[in-house]
């Protein structure tokens, strides 16, 4: 049990620097959230994160935070390029799980006249599960997509040349090297291309109810009367093996003498370190890729329904991911220094001006995707200044879970959630039974709640809130 | 029985107990592949025969633990394998390398889940209760 937590402000505490920890540990939640985050062991998990070498001012945890596997799951820490090190334990084994958002020309009311046939071609366009020999790519064409990201599906008529424009990175991050990526992981990926997946994956075709910002909902072209889609996925078993086989040869090689084999670190320069960034970049391409493909082939199906439909890429975050970037560690001095942003279950939320982001959102700042738990609300937020100050420009991820799956399934009766999701006119597909109580809305947080925190912070406000009409997942 | 899943916030907690270590290995995979396996009510069916070698990286027991409960989750993505029985011919803690025989068949077949990411080292502990003779291991999978 953590005692000694500091009051900031409303949403702001810290857990001062203790024994080993370098730098403070800092949780941005309101009171309410605070106590739920107090319930597992995610603040252990942040000091731990804040002895490591190198780290940069305070670990943070945002307020969907909870206890994952070496970092806490809506983590974020930045490091030192000199002195700091890269760990896989605040990436995550879905390494660039994220989210995309587009928006259609369909009206709502003609989709729902359709919905149930469109989400049945739908679930059939896009697996869900284990993949299959049928849906194999050659081991080169997944070399040119470890490298290229969804470069390679725009190439193979899987796209158009405007999905590119409104990826983070462009949806392909410079400098991944298959050559670090072991057979093993090339063997997970080659038939996974295009799949969804199973877990907290999901496709959601929603509704936008209500607009916060005006002005900004129109920069990032978000109307309430069209169609738009969310798809939740990452680099499935390929990313996953990535991140296990460098957890694997760094508690092997242990540079830095860390004792936690979950929080198993290298130096950010060594070669070692060098090394899994490199292939970390690679599974970051291939969730782009696999984002893009499994959009396209929504396209498709879209395009059979309605000929005149067209679909276009809002924005496409990674959650899950480590990246080299530009902050200004001093507020009070112009300087910017390079350092490596961790983020494990945290959205990058930069403001107005960051040169990385596509001209038409430069006036605006970045969306920032906020999926909610099955059958609730989910949120565009637009990134800001302060995040920049204040938490390594990043925000909240999504609802954050609450309650084990192991409870949740004592619980929760999956016929009665079923018939909640009707009565609320939500169409529901699942690619497995145990979906529908481990991922019930029940055993999340509230979404609003979390969102509200952000948008208080200042560390992404509110722009346009959606609600789900049908959903997919694995 | 043997195995029993524990309260964790996001992923999986198992904890198994066990005579032996061998045979806490195989009711650790018991569990694992009643993740992968739970929404499939037919009985997998013995195809087909492979032989796997497991070793721990840094010699360590719980590393060897990990890798043998990695290799089902590589054979489902990469091989599409997925399986029905099990017998370990040979765990040698010392080495730590382990040989098992597998059984099973193509998962295309069957209505498998993938959810599992990875196991992890997340509370992983290993540990011989030597009064009472028997194997404990508590894990996380990542899901």
């Amino acid at each position: 049990m953590i005692e000694n937590i500091k009051k900031i402000s409303n949403y702001e505490w810290q857990i001062p620097k203790t024994n080993d920890m370098k730098v403070p540990a800092k949780i941005f939640a309101s009171e309410n959230l605070l106590k739920l985050i107090k319930k597992d062991n995610t603040l252990q998990q942040l000091q731990n994160v804040a002895k490591l070498p190198g780290i940069i001012k305070n670990s943070i945890v945002l307020p969907d935070a909870h206890q994952g596997y070496g970092a806490p799951i809506g983590c974020v820490a930045a490091f030192d390029l000199e002195k700091g090190v890269i760990s896989p334990g605040i990436i995550g084994f879905d390494i660039n799980c994220g989210v995309r958002l587009a928006t259609t020309n369909i009206p709502v009311k003609e989709f729902i006249k359709k919905q149930e046939q469109i989400i049945k071609d739908i679930f059939n366009a896009v697996p869900t599960g284990v993949g299959s020999e049928n849906n194999k790519i050659s081991k080169q064409e997944l070399n040119e997509i470890l490298v290229s990201g969804a470069n390679w599906a725009i190439k193979n008529n899987l796209g158009i040349k405007e999905d590119i424009e409104k990826c983070e990175e462009k949806a392909c991050i410079l400098g991944a090297d298959p050559k670090f990526v072991s057979q093993r992981a090339i063997a997970r990926g080659l038939s996974q291309l295009g799949t969804l997946g199973a877990g907290n994956h999901f496709l959601e075709f929603q509704e936008i109810n209500k607009v916060f910002d005006k002005k900004t909902a129109e920069i990032f072209k978000l109307n309430k009367e069209n169609l738009t889609i969310m798809i939740h996925c990452g680099s499935r078993g390929l990313g996953h093996q990535i991140a296990s086989d460098y957890t694997q040869l760094f508690i092997k090689e242990n540079l830095l003498n860390i004792q936690e084999k979950e929080l198993a670190s290298a130096p950010f320069n060594s070669d070692l370190g060098q090394n899994y960034f490199k292939a970390m970049k690679c599974a970051v391409n291939f969730a782009f890729c696999n984002r893009q493909v499994i959009m396209h082939n929504i396209r498709s199906v879209l395009k059979k329904h309605f000929p005149y439909s067209e679909l276009s890429l809002v924005y496409d975050v990674a959650h899950n991911i480590a990246k080299v970037e530009e902050h200004q560690l001093d507020l009070n001095s112009i300087k910017k220094t390079k350092i490596c942003v961790h983020r494990k279950g945290a959205t990058r939320s930069f403001g107005p001006e960051r040169p990385e982001l596509p001209e038409v959102y430069k006036k605006t700042g970045q969306p920032v995707l906020i999926p909610g738990s099955m059958g609730t609300s989910s949120y565009v937020l637009v990134g800001t200044k302060k995040a920049e100050q204040i938490s390594f420009a990043s925000t909240a991820h999504g609802a954050g879970r609450l309650e084990s799956r192991t409870s949740a399934k004592k619980r929760l009766n999956p016929e009665k959630i079923k018939q909640e999701l009707k009565n609320k006119n939500i169409l529901l597909m699942l690619g497995s039974i145990s979906g529908i109580v481990e991922e019930a809305p029940e055993v999340y947080k509230d979404v609003n709640e979390v969102v509200k925190i952000s948008h208080e912070l200042g560390i992404g406000n509110l722009v346009v809130k959606t609600k789900p009409l049908a959903v997919i997942k694995g | 029985m043997p195995y029993e899943f524990i309260p964790h916030t996001a992923d999986i907690k198992v904890r198994v107990k066990a005579k032996s270590l061998k045979q806490l290995f195989l009711e650790s995979f018991e569990a694992l592949n009643s993740i992968i396996l739970e929404n499939e009510p037919e009985k997998i069916k013995s195809k087909k025969t492979k032989t796997i070698k497991i070793k721990s990286p840094d010699k360590h027991l719980d590393s060897l633990f990990y890798n043998f409960l990695e290799e089902f989750l590589y054979l489902l993505d990469a091989k599409h394998f997925v399986v029905s029985e099990i017998k370990i011919t040979n765990l040698d803690m010392h080495k730590s390398s382990l040989t098992a025989v597998v059984k099973g068949d193509s998962s295309s077949y069957y209505n498998v889940s993938n959810k599992i990411k990875s196991p992890t080292y997340n509370d992983l502990k290993i540990k011989r209760d030597k009064k009472l003779k028997f194997w404990q291991v508590t894990f996380v999978l990542d899901v």
